[in-house]
């Protein structure tokens, strides 16, 4: 029961956001490009995340590995 | 003290479970379909939604920096929670959600990565726990994906039409995934003795990872103008993987794993020259790639979801130069990242202390 929710869960979380961007969709006047480009993250940006994505997972990892080896050390 | 033998403790086993092959086969083509709808994802969004040359680049990072780099945080989580089994299901069903539900090409990117890092923690750890401290089923896991990146680009290629089943075969496999008793026992708990500078081991194995990301990328064939040659290399990466894995156990792990990167040694240096070596070669280089798995999780008792994704992020890691379009094919360079992996591998693999397993069996959450 507890994994028919978590799909279920996991399936309505899907559905919302679709819904989000749906209405987004709906907004009316031209698609191409002017709508595109409000909603478009400027490229920078993008490298931006995933440079930040890869930093923290690399800080994360480290610190993490830091404290399995304290702790394996006691 | 070598480890020979299934691990796994079956005497727990709830009635009507799937087991051994089943459950790997399971995992396994689970695995295919969320690397099939990640790979047409990101077709699909360069040519439905007019993205530029540039802009396709940083969708690329994107999607790689999220799908990679997220897999040791996503591991750390999973193994404290203890939910690889609803890791693997929600990753599946966010992977897919982008062929459901229209979304700007930054966010369909970003979702997938994100349902791919969860799926690939969760599927690996349910994977390794099928052949505990052994290479043969995080090898077969983990060779699908080759085939699932293949057909995403064919079907991605294709077009909408082309995908529409994708989540629904997408969606089936994570029910039966969260509704049939997946449980394969209770996995004997592997204590390892700490390796002497194991800190140095370990990266010395994500070194050997990082090296084999790189040497991935000695050819680059297009679907459009080289069909065979792209669907030769798919095979190879995924034969290469599952041949890997069973001869590691069989002939033990530093020798498959130095003696297959040594022998593909010459063909990745004649790539650049007759590009069809490199199936040979990418054949032999990915047999380390389970081993890498299991020492990766060895060095990291008790923490495979962390070990896993510490092996993506090192792959994230050497895949990055090519991302860029900038990739090794000069011989001596080739020969230099060889030589780089291959003594890494070596020492690091010398250096890993052999598990002991304990006679008491450990409940793990499922």
């Amino acid at each position: 029961m507890k994994r028919v929710i978590a799909c279920l869960v996991a399936l309505l979380l899907l559905c919302l956001a679709g819904t989000k961007t749906a209405r987004a969709d709906m907004i009316p006047g031209p698609r191409v490009p002017e709508r595109r480009t409000a909603w478009r993250i400027e490229t920078t940006s993008v490298y931006s995340v995933a440079a930040g994505v890869v930093a923290v997972a690399l800080a994360g990892s480290l610190v993490a590995l830091r404290m399995i080896r304290r702790r394996s050390a006691k | 003290m070598a480890i020979t033998g299934q691990l796994t403790d079956l005497r727990n086993v709830p009635a009507g479970a799937i087991t051994g092959a089943a459950a790997l086969s399971l995992y396994s083509l689970m695995h295919a379909v969320v690397d099939t709808c990640s790979a047409a994802t990101v077709l699909l969004v360069v040519s439905c939604d007019a993205v530029d040359a540039g802009q396709f680049v940083a969708l690329m990072v994107l999607y790689h920096a999220l799908a990679f780099g997220l897999q040791p945080l996503v591991g750390l989580a999973v193994d404290a929670a203890g939910g690889a089994r609803f890791a693997a299901v929600a990753g599946c069903l966010i992977a897919a959600g982008p062929l459901m539900i229209h979304m700007p090409p930054e966010m369909a990117i970003a979702v997938t990565g994100v349902g791919n890092a969860i799926f690939h923690v969760g599927g690996g750890v349910l994977a390794m726990r099928l052949t505990p401290d052994r290479a043969v089923a995080p090898g077969v896991f983990v060779a699908t994906g080759s085939l699932g990146l293949l057909l995403g680009v064919i079907l991605g290629k294709q077009g909408s039409t082309a995908v529409a089943l994708l989540p629904a075969i997408a969606l089936v496999l994570a029910t039966v995934l969260a509704c049939v008793p997946a449980n394969v026992g209770r996995p004997m708990a592997i204590v390892t003795k700490p390796a002497r500078r194991g800190d140095l081991v370990l990266g010395l194995i994500l070194l050997a990872i990082a090296a084999r990301s790189l040497l991935g990328f000695v050819v680059n064939f297009r679907w459009e103008t080289q069909p065979v040659a792209l669907l030769a290399v798919a095979v190879a990466t995924f034969l290469g993987k599952v041949v890997g894995g069973l001869a590691a156990d069989r002939f033990g792990w530093r020798r498959v794993a130095v003696g297959a990167t040594l022998l593909g040694w010459p063909f990745l240096c004649l790539a650049s020259a007759l590009p069809l070596a490199a199936v040979p070669g990418l054949f032999l280089l990915n047999m380390m790639m389970p081993v890498t798995l299991v020492a990766t999780a060895r060095i990291l008792p008790n923490k495979p979801g962390f070990a896993f994704g510490l092996t993506c992020l090192a792959l994230l890691v050497g895949a990055i130069p090519s991302l860029f379009g900038v990739s090794v094919k000069a011989p001596p360079l080739v020969s230099l990242v060889v030589v780089i992996s291959v003594a890494s591998l070596d020492v690091g693999l010398q250096h890993l202390r052999p598990s002991v397993r304990s006679e008491r069996a450990i409940q793990v959450p499922s």
